[in-house]
């Protein structure tokens, strides 16, 4: 586990730094936006990164959207080093998969058609198995982030959009 | 009313021109090369435009355990609880036929049954609609989206998530170990945006005319892709070697085949 911040927010603004601040800091890449987010986390885009042009078209259009972005943060630098766009869906069936070890989960979202699955070794797996339960027996809406493998690594209530985390 | 065949391929071509290029999907692009999650914002759009275009179609919903090979999946297959896609009648000579249009799957009209059976679920159940409605749940309740807003959202998520799985260390789709390297294809390579790069081959006999070709795998409609020129080293008495030069014209990442056509032994 290491201490990669998390940030599930929505993005508030994207913007050069000033000039005098990014020479004062010298250690910092030369090539640096900053992303600041709703509730007031703060953190930079390396745009000498291969992805960097990417994520931030994609951070602008999360921005234009009013959709919430999650990203995770080099907690000495404050940069960006994934992104990944959550969704807002309510929880349908959940159920245990005979895939996958032990008491993974198979977790419908509405809408959408994709197969999820919560696994059990995700440090976090009890915590969002409860998140989930609770939105499905109330029929609340959660924010669920997956990997690019369908497999669950964030889920938070709708509203709770801010929270800090470790991973 | 049923529709001629030709004319269910038109259809389906004008759909598909509307193919969003993977890493650069600028809006109103569709996200067909993610087919993992997105499909009912992909038939609401695909009806809207097959409705102005002055046809009428339906909707096949499908529910079951679903799997789809696709190379369009880093894992080379999607699984699914149900999916989604326009569908028409098309006239046969002895009456009519539901043809599904679902670039996500196959690259032309093909009949319900088809489409159907590649979704690996026997007991999979279907049900139809009218094209307005947006979403049905297995227990046959529905939503519509009238003014399309939510279908816009819905396009505009994925078309995101397929620009950040292309920008990955995936890359575009389609990933080539999902791909069997077809007879006459030398190679697969991948080039970045704007990039030059050179690849060789050896060991070709020197009395051999060697054409190559450079295609392009992954889609991105609109305009040139890549060119290339091919070099030759003629490296002993009987043997050579060609030196082949990709230029990507995009600004986005290309996969393609080095081809090779023997015209002459």
């Amino acid at each position: 586990m290491d201490n990669t911040n998390i940030v599930v927010d929505l993005v508030q603004s994207i913007s050069v730094p000033p000039l005098p601040t990014a020479e004062k800091q010298g250690e910092l890449p030369p090539q640096l936006l900053v992303v600041s987010f709703h509730r007031g986390q703060s953190s930079f885009l390396d745009m000498s990164q291969p992805r960097a042009a990417v994520w931030a078209e994609v951070l602008d259009s999360l921005y234009q959207e009013k959709q919430p972005a999650y990203v995770e943060i080099d907690p000495e630098t404050r940069i960006i080093t994934e992104l990944l766009i959550p969704i807002s869906v309510t929880v349908g069936e959940i159920h245990p998969t005979s895939e996958g070890e032990g008491k993974d989960v198979e977790v419908e979202l509405i809408i959408s058609h994709a197969k999820h699955f919560l696994r059990s070794k995700h440090p976090d797996f009890q915590r969002f198995l409860k998140i989930l339960q609770d939105a499905q027996r109330q029929g609340t809406q959660v924010l669920v982030t997956e990997s690019d493998e369908n497999e669950i690594i964030d889920v938070r209530p709708l509203g709770e959009t801010a929270e800090g985390g470790q991973k | 009313m049923a529709i001629t065949l030709q004319r269910a391929r038109e259809l389906f071509d004008l759909v598909n021109r509307k193919l969003c290029c993977p890493a650069s999907s600028p809006s109103p692009c569709i996200p067909f090369l993610y087919p993992d999650d997105g499909c009912w914002g992909r038939a609401h759009e695909m009806c809207r435009l097959i409705i102005a275009d002055g046809a009428t179609p339906r909707k096949v919903w499908i529910y079951g355990n679903l799997r789809v090979d696709t190379a369009n999946n880093p894992s080379c297959n999607v699984r699914w609880g149900w999916h989604v896609a326009p569908t028409l009648r098309v006239s046969t000579g002895s009456g009519s036929q539901t043809y599904v249009i679902d670039p996500s799957l196959f690259d032309r009209p093909v009949q319900q049954s088809t489409w159907v059976s590649v979704q690996g679920d026997a007991s999979a159940t279907t049900a139809s609609t009218d094209a307005s409605v947006f979403y049905r749940a297995y227990n046959g309740s529905v939503q519509y989206d009238p003014t399309y807003s939510e279908t816009r959202a819905v396009l505009t998520r994925y078309r995101n998530i397929l620009k950040l799985r292309s920008a990955s260390s995936n890359g575009p789709p389609p990933y080539f170990n999902c791909l069997t390297k077809p007879r006459g294809v030398q190679w697969f390579g991948t080039i970045g945006p704007r990039q030059t790069h050179r690849w060789y081959t050896w060991g070709w006999p020197s009395s051999w005319h060697v054409f190559w070709t450079i295609m392009p795998l992954t889609q991105c409609p609109g305009g040139p892709q890549l060119t290339w020129t091919v070099q030759v080293e003629r490296a002993s008495t009987s043997q050579c070697t060609y030196w082949i030069i990709v230029k990507n014209l995009t600004s986005d990442s290309v996969k393609f085949e080095g081809r090779y056509d023997i015209l002459k032994r």
